[in-house]
């Protein structure tokens, strides 16, 4: 894996430095883990790539140049470049190209920020099997010619098959902050690590995915790798953490206490990052000060000193910041932020960093900026996150596409073609401490949703939901009280009593 | 009974319509008034055979009845004693009744039992304590059955529904003399006895019938009590005679309250659907004399009920008729149907709809089967040529491969379109698309064209999307042709196919495989 900038700093403690958008891209970078790159950066595929390979052929020359234009609209769609570009304006275009990778030569690295969690993860598992991972991949990823794989592939002329691996780099965790987490949050990460190689495991093998076309194949592998980064940040929280999840994205039942309940459960979450930024920084600046339990800042002609160096500079070799003439803070701000006088001043060690933190992050493409939008962005890229615009006040709620999601993966894993709604949703809560109704498993947690729900508003909340999986297409209804939820393609020739 | 006490046990039943205040349920009993549903008649003509009852069913569907009914024979058939309430069982009770039925249906128990449960309760516990029962269950064993009274009609049958009619709203005593003695306003015009008159008259029984049927048709459920409360509602809306009178005396308008104002605005579930249904909402003819809404109201409500052919076609539903004639198509011999071949002219609209469903703005009737990846969105699709005008039919929801049996009389309010796969095994599978009310009046729209703007695929649209993937999969060579459409061109572009070319070199044998790329219309 390449050396990345989430490996250092604040980044590294908190384990994630900003998102990796859209999903698949960072399911292409979690790919390189186990596949080389065989292809290049650069290479544009299109009509008369394949033309002159001799694998693409018309014999309708009069209609050449139509053909050619309408051939290269289709494949610009259908290898992902378009829906990539699309949900990520800002990527690069100019000296890369980026895939949905059909053949091994499609797969292209983009700038890793999430990787190494999934990296780390993985590997937390005592009991992970790199090798027979990397063998289900290839299968579940290259394998198949349902769809258009096949005659994508024949213009890929990647007829034989054989996959170049990649070799599983060394993994050894005392060094990095996975190293130096408690006890507590250890097991709590090689929990979660274990879970994401089960899960990865079903779905790598079971027919509910594996059999599916490569477009769904994939779209669902990183629906989970994102997913996955959610649950991360939701662990790292506290054991104690869960999402209470809308049961729909939008519905007129739940405005009022519900809606108030998510949002201030997904400020809750998004508040980890703040956090973690303070702890990092006060043990930072405590090591830095040794015996000395308060700061001393010095101003001297229109310069502030801490300890004897220039505040800018102790800003980078201490609390870590980039080193940019554009990004050194001003002697104004500093006096500001800090009410200096005249001559020297002492803070201790926990105003300092609040103080440092409030002056730095309301700067655009701050580290904490970056760093807290791994949450909405990631949130959003599954539907899990909304709204899907710029509104500061967001929540989490289950969109269908995801909701449908968890219902294969629930029964792909119960083995099952179909299983009682209630049990689904204590597997959601139980699994990935998803809260859309209030059970005898979840009661303690949810006691700390604010404002308080009646079983009121968890009961419409639960309707909502009953009505996202039925527009999914993965709900049978019993009678008033019963629900069944299954797959959409099982549905139709269920037979219950 | 005369038609005072008639109205008062109407009432009771009908009791504020939701209050349910008399209803015959597991507490109350009425002694006179006794139906034999057809379902135990059932059980009784099949006893003999049965080791496993389950009656399953909404509150209200008559459970408790067939089993208070049957009681004495089920105790002469050497019956244990019947679970009469299973939701009412403690979790282990419902655990052990579970291992129970497990062992009788393997052969290692000769116990008999019977079941009565709520539907979702039951399959709750199913799934929890033994999930491979369910299937047991649902192989339709002849030793084992199944009475699941939400998949009943009552109206289905003309003799049975009009039979609950009459015994329920039928009463001696036409003398009216209890009436007279009271001195009542309404003596010789009163509305609850022309409710009855109307209601029981050959086009009101039909009316009701018809009521009843389109909710079934249209995926609703009506349960005996329900049935029960709606009729005692037509006649009396929920007024006893007192408070008739009393309204009489103020010289009010008692328009509100005749039969044919069952399809007025409430708030119950039941009638809502019916006030949907309102003939009034739907355009329709109607005489010169007829000059405000509140007469046509009146007009259409009223001409429904008493003498309209076409009640199907009256009730204000998108394409009722046509689907309860495609319904009634297949249930008659043979039960299944060429797509290609069969001219049934709603089946034709149909195809047509299925066809530009996945097909857009196409005119041609041919099954062409698409499947473009859904996180791709829609504006470039997919079609696969090998699939144009493949075999498939349409058939009755309750045939299957090699069924032998005659199916039973029921008349579903579904069927299916299904594929007939061969796998080289030499088996063969159906593939299907279970077309309810919903896809059915989804597709018909499709078919006339009333393109619905939506931002993911509906219910409807998935299922049929489902139901192509599911053909391609068993298909050979599916994949070796495609064709590519666009939702948006310019000048410049064209749909086209690509088809994959085998080549084999003629020296070395070597085999090799291009892709043409060709124009479509």
């Amino acid at each position: 894996m390449q050396k990345d900038k989430a490996s250092e700093g604040l980044a590294a403690y908190v384990g994630i430095s900003a998102p990796e958008t859209p999903k698949y891209l960072l399911t292409n970078n979690f790919l390189l883990d186990y596949f080389q790159q065989t292809g290049e950066n650069g290479k544009r595929y299109d009509f008369e790539t394949f033309a002159k390979n001799g694998v693409l052929y018309t014999e309708d020359d009069q209609n050449r140049e139509k053909l050619k234009e309408s051939f290269n609209v289709f494949l610009k769609r259908y290898l992902g470049t378009q829906v990539i570009q699309e949900e990520n304006k800002k990527i690069n275009t100019k000296t890369k190209h980026y895939y949905f990778p059909m053949t091994q030569d499609m797969l292209t690295e983009s700038a890793p920020t999430l990787r190494h969690l999934l990296f780390h993860l993985q590997n937390y598992d005592k009991k992970f099997d790199f090798t027979a991972m990397r063998e289900k991949l290839a299968v579940y990823v290259f394998g198949g010619n349902a769809g258009l794989s096949q005659i994508l592939k024949i213009l890929f002329q990647e007829q034989d098959g054989k996959v170049k691996y990649a070799e599983r780099m060394s993994y050894d965790a005392t060094n990095t902050f996975w190293g130096k987490l408690n006890d507590s949050e250890q097991t709590r990460m090689r929990n979660l690590g274990r879970q994401l190689n089960t899960d990865l495991d079903t779905l790598l093998t079971h027919k509910y995915f594996c059999k599916l076309d490569f477009y769904r194949r994939y779209h669902y592998l990183s629906v989970l790798l994102t997913s996955y980064v959610i649950q991360y940040i939701v662990r790292r929280k506290s054991n104690s953490a869960f999402l209470l999840c809308k049961g729909g994205i939008q519905d007129v039942r739940l405005e009022g206490n519900i809606h108030r309940a998510c949002y201030n459960n997904y400020a809750g979450i998004r508040s980890l990052f703040p956090d973690l930024m303070q702890t990092y920084y006060c043990d930072a600046v405590r090591k830095e000060m040794g015996e000395e339990e308060k700061i001393k800042i010095r101003t001297e002609a229109g310069r502030a000193y801490i300890k004897e160096r220039e505040f800018n500079e102790f800003a980078v070799e201490v609390m870590g910041r980039k080193q940019r003439s554009d990004n050194e803070l001003e002697f104004g701000e500093i006096v500001k932020a800090f009410h200096l006088q005249e001559g020297e001043d002492k803070v201790t060690v926990e105003e300092f960093v609040l103080r440092y933190i409030n002056l730095t992050k309301s700067r655009t493409g701050s580290t904490l900026n970056k760093m807290s939008s791994v949450l909405p962005t990631s949130g959003k890229q599954i539907g899990m996150v909304y709204p899907d615009n710029n509104a500061r006040q967001k929540y989490f709620a289950m969109s269908g596409s995801l909701a449908e999601f968890y219902v294969r993966l629930y029964l792909a894993i119960k083995e099952r073609k179909y299983d009682y709604l209630d049990n689904f949703l204590e597997f959601l809560y139980d699994r990935y401490r998803i809260v859309i109704v209030k059970s005898k498993e979840n009661e303690r947690a949810v006691k700390s949703v604010k404002p308080k729900l009646s079983a009121f508003d968890y009961s419409k909340n639960k309707a909502v939901f009953i009505d996202t999986l039925n527009n999914a297409n993965c709900l049978i209804k019993l009678s008033d009280s019963g629900y069944v939820v299954t797959l959409p393609e099982e549905k139709g020739g269920l037979k219950l009593v | 009974m005369t038609l005072m006490q008639k109205v008062e046990k109407l009432v009771r039943y009908c009791g504020q319509y939701q209050s349910h205040g008399f209803m015959m349920d597991e507490r109350n009993t009425d002694a006179e008034f006794h139906i034999e549903l057809p379902e135990e008649k059932e059980i009784r003509d099949r006893i003999d055979n049965i080791n496993i009852i389950v009656l399953t069913g909404e509150a209200g569907d008559g459970k408790s009845r067939i089993l208070r009914n049957i009681g004495s024979l089920l105790v002469e058939k050497g019956f244990s004693k019947p679970c009469s309430d299973f939701s009412a069982l403690a979790e282990q009770d419902k655990q052990e009744l579970i291992r129970r039925l497990r062992n009788v249906a393997d052969g290692t128990s000769k116990e008999r039992l019977v079941v009565s449960a709520n539907v979702g309760v039951f399959t709750q516990a199913v799934i929890q304590y033994d999930f491979g029962l369910m299937e047991e269950l649902t192989k339709e064993r002849e030793d084992i059955h199944i009475w699941n009274f939400e998949k009943r009609n009552l109206a289905e049958k003309q003799e049975v529904f009009y039979h609950i009619m009459k015994e329920f709203l039928g009463y001696g005593d036409k003398s009216e003399q209890d009436c007279a003695g009271l001195s009542c306003p309404c003596y010789g015009k009163c509305v609850y006895r022309e409710n009855i008159e109307k209601l029981l008259s050959p086009s009101g029984l039909e009316g009701m019938r018809t009521i009843c049927n389109a909710v079934y048709l249209t995926g609703g459920h009506i349960t005996f009590r329900e049935l029960l409360s709606l009729l005692a509602y037509a006649v009396t809306f929920g007024e006893d005679c007192a408070e008739r009178r009393e309204r009489a005396g103020r010289q009010e308008d008692l328009e509100n309250v005749f039969y044919y104002n069952i399809f007025r605005e409430n708030n119950d579930i039941l009638l809502e659907k019916i006030s949907r249904m309102d003939p009034a909402l739907k355009r329709g003819e109607y005489p010169d004399c007829v000059k405000t809404k509140e007469e046509y109201v009146k007009y259409r409500r009223k001409r429904y009920f008493e003498g309209a052919e076409n009640q199907y076609g009256m009730l204000n539903v998108d394409y009722l008729p046509e689907f309860y004639d495609v319904l009634e198509y297949m249930n008659t011999r043979p039960f299944h149907y060429d797509t290609v071949q069969d001219r049934h002219p709603t089946l034709q609209m149909l195809k047509k709809g299925i066809g530009r469903m996945g097909n857009r703005g196409k005119s041609d009737i041919g099954l062409v089967v698409t499947d473009t990846p859904l996180i791709l969105g829609n504006k470039i699709r997919t079609e696969f040529m090998v699939m144009q005008d493949i075999g498939m039919i349409w058939h009755r929801y309750d045939i299957q491969i090699g069924s032998v049996n005659q199916p039973s009389d029921h008349m579903w309010n579904k069927f299916y379109l299904s594929y007939l796969a061969r796998k080289k095994d030499g088996s063969r599978k159906l593939i299907s698309l279970l077309i309810d009310y919903r896809q059915f009046r989804y597709l018909m729209m499709f078919s006339q064209d009333y393109y619905l703007n939506r931002n993911e695929l509906t219910v409807e649209e998935y299922a049929v999307h489902t139901f192509f993937h599911k053909i391609l999969e068993e298909k050979e060579d599916a994949y070796d042709s495609i064709v590519i459409r666009f939702d948006e061109k310019t000048e410049k572009m064209c749909d086209f196919s690509l088809t994959v070319h085998s080549h084999e070199d003629f020296f070395t044998g070597e085999q090799t495989r291009t892709v043409r790329i060709r124009k479509e219309d």
